[in-house]
């Protein structure tokens, strides 16, 4: 499985270098306004240094599932079930790369921006007050554990919806391989499945816990629980499908 | 040995082959012959694992066509099948990530053969230098089994002379080499056995030198025998 792994990455290593250079021109952006006491410049590289954390992160989830569709869809698709492995295998490598890529790109937006803001609060002579602000932030508002607990859900639901794109893409590709539409029909049962264990999700936390606005610890940790089992059923079923039914 | 037990492989609005039995022995090579749309191609595919059949099953030397065997059959497809990024030299590093049977060194010795270069980029070949890279990549395999999907397509004449070497090396008494091509004459002084496929059905199995010798006439003119009706005087 790790070679299966390895070529995953390999797939998507394009894209996250693009992904890496638009960022690393904001960021210079970025150093050049703080250099030259620019603020407009300083103003629009946060701006945009925003949006290339925001739709980094949501490209890397996309494009593994863009990826499995090419997988299934395209003669490449020999590359893959030529290969003396199960689909279980084979989906479970593209889930742990795309899990991974969604972890380390996140991550890496955080520390750039974590420091970009030291950097700024350091060009204005006010580090003590941001540290004292970010000390304020972690230590009064939320502890440690809510922050990893939080971080949790967030890669389980991505995670979640990676696997429901997968889903969709598979069952698409063994019913419908090579037809018309294939891809908008792929899209409405994402949407669809999507909408159903959203809402039921909600009637869940709604039904044990009351108030679903409102931060609490146990509604987060029920949240990872409910996204790592529908995600686990709904591999299981893929790969099923997958072994089961799908030509290439 | 490799049996074919009424296989069936339905399509929306076609049936690609329908109820194929056949057994093929080691130690031959077969040439699978038959029309364009015939259901070579789509037999072929459900040999190596890549189309699951409608009804009936294929074994290989008992076991049903799965994982398992991927590790014992070898699939050259017709079209193109490598990811755009990779080089040639990417090809054979693929190839031995994934099969243990594949060897390097006759990788290496097969694209130099084919004046092919580990640097050249798979997306930038030419049609012709795409199905060496094909055959190469494939016969590195120490399969049991080998299957060829028009491996002379787009080749030019002094190149189909290199692939058919290639191929032929590869034979021996404990493997099954099955090549479908539509240049029969080309086959003809290769194949010991040819199979014909006609509109999704068996034609039949032919043993080539007993046509030769007992019925007096030449694959191809059985070829157009089968299917067309129109005979050709055979070879004397």
């Amino acid at each position: 499985m790790g070679n299966l792994i390895k070529y995953e990455f390999r797939k998507t290593m394009a894209l996250k270098g693009i992904i890496l250079v638009i960022t690393a021109i904001f960021e210079a952006m970025f150093l050049i306004g703080i250099g030259a006491d620019d603020e407009d410049m300083i103003g629009l590289s946060v701006g945009l240094l925003t949006l290339a954390t925001f739709f980094g992160v949501l490209i890397i989830g996309v494009f593994g599932i863009y990826t499995l569709s090419k997988d299934l869809n395209t003669k490449r698709s020999y590359m893959l079930f030529m290969t003396p492995h199960s689909s279980y295998s084979i989906l479970g490598a593209k889930l742990i790369e795309n899990a991974t890529s969604i972890f380390l790109g996140g991550l890496f937006f955080i520390l750039l921006a974590v420091v970009d803001f030291t950097t700024l609060a350091a060009h204005y002579g006010e580090v003590d007050e941001f540290f004292r602000l970010l000390r304020m932030f972690f230590n009064i508002n939320i502890e440690t554990s809510d922050w990893i607990v939080m971080g949790l859900e967030t890669l389980s639901s991505w995670t979640y919806v990676v696997v429901v794109g997968f889903f969709a893409v598979i069952v698409c590709a063994s019913l419908l391989n090579g037809r018309k539409f294939n891809g908008l029909i792929s899209f409405l049962i994402f949407i669809f499945i999507c909408i159903i264990f959203g809402k039921i999700h909600h009637a869940f936390l709604e039904g044990i816990f009351g108030d679903i606005l409102t931060y609490s610890f146990e509604a987060v940790m029920f949240s990872i629980f409910y996204y790592i089992m529908l995600s686990c059923i709904m591999y299981v079923i893929s790969a099923w499908i997958m072994d089961n039914k799908l030509s290439v | 040995m490799l049996e074919s037990i009424q296989i069936t492989k339905k399509f929306v609005g076609k049936t690609a082959v329908d109820g194929i039995s056949m057994r093929l022995e080691q130690g031959h090579i077969y040439a699978l012959l038959g029309p364009n749309g015939s259901g070579k191609t789509t037999w072929m595919k459900m040999v190596s694992g890549l189309i699951k059949p409608t009804s009936g099953e294929i074994r290989y030397n008992g076991n049903l066509i799965g994982i398992g065997t991927r590790k014992e059959i070898a699939y050259m497809s017709t079209e193109p099948y490598f990811y755009n990024w990779m080089t040639v030299e990417n090809v054979g590093k693929y190839y031995q990530d994934f099969f243990d049977d594949f060897s390097m060194d006759r990788y290496n010795l097969m694209i130099q053969n084919m004046d092919l270069t580990g640097k050249l980029k798979v997306k930038s070949l030419s049609s012709g230098m795409m199905a060496k890279l094909k055959v190469a990549v494939t016969m590195a395999r120490d399969a049991k089994i080998y299957l060829l999907d028009e491996p002379l397509n787009g080749i030019d004449l002094l190149a189909r002379d290199a692939v058919m070497n290639m191929i032929l090396q590869a034979a021996s008494n404990d493997k099954t080499l099955i090549i479908s091509s539509h240049l029969v004459e080309e086959l003809e002084t290769v194949v010991d056995k040819a199979i014909f496929i006609k509109e999704s059905h068996l034609a039949g199995v032919y043993d080539v030198e007993a046509l030769r010798v007992y019925d007096n006439i030449s694959l191809a003119d059985k070829y157009r025998e089968v299917f067309s009706n129109v005979s050709m005087g055979g070879v004397r």
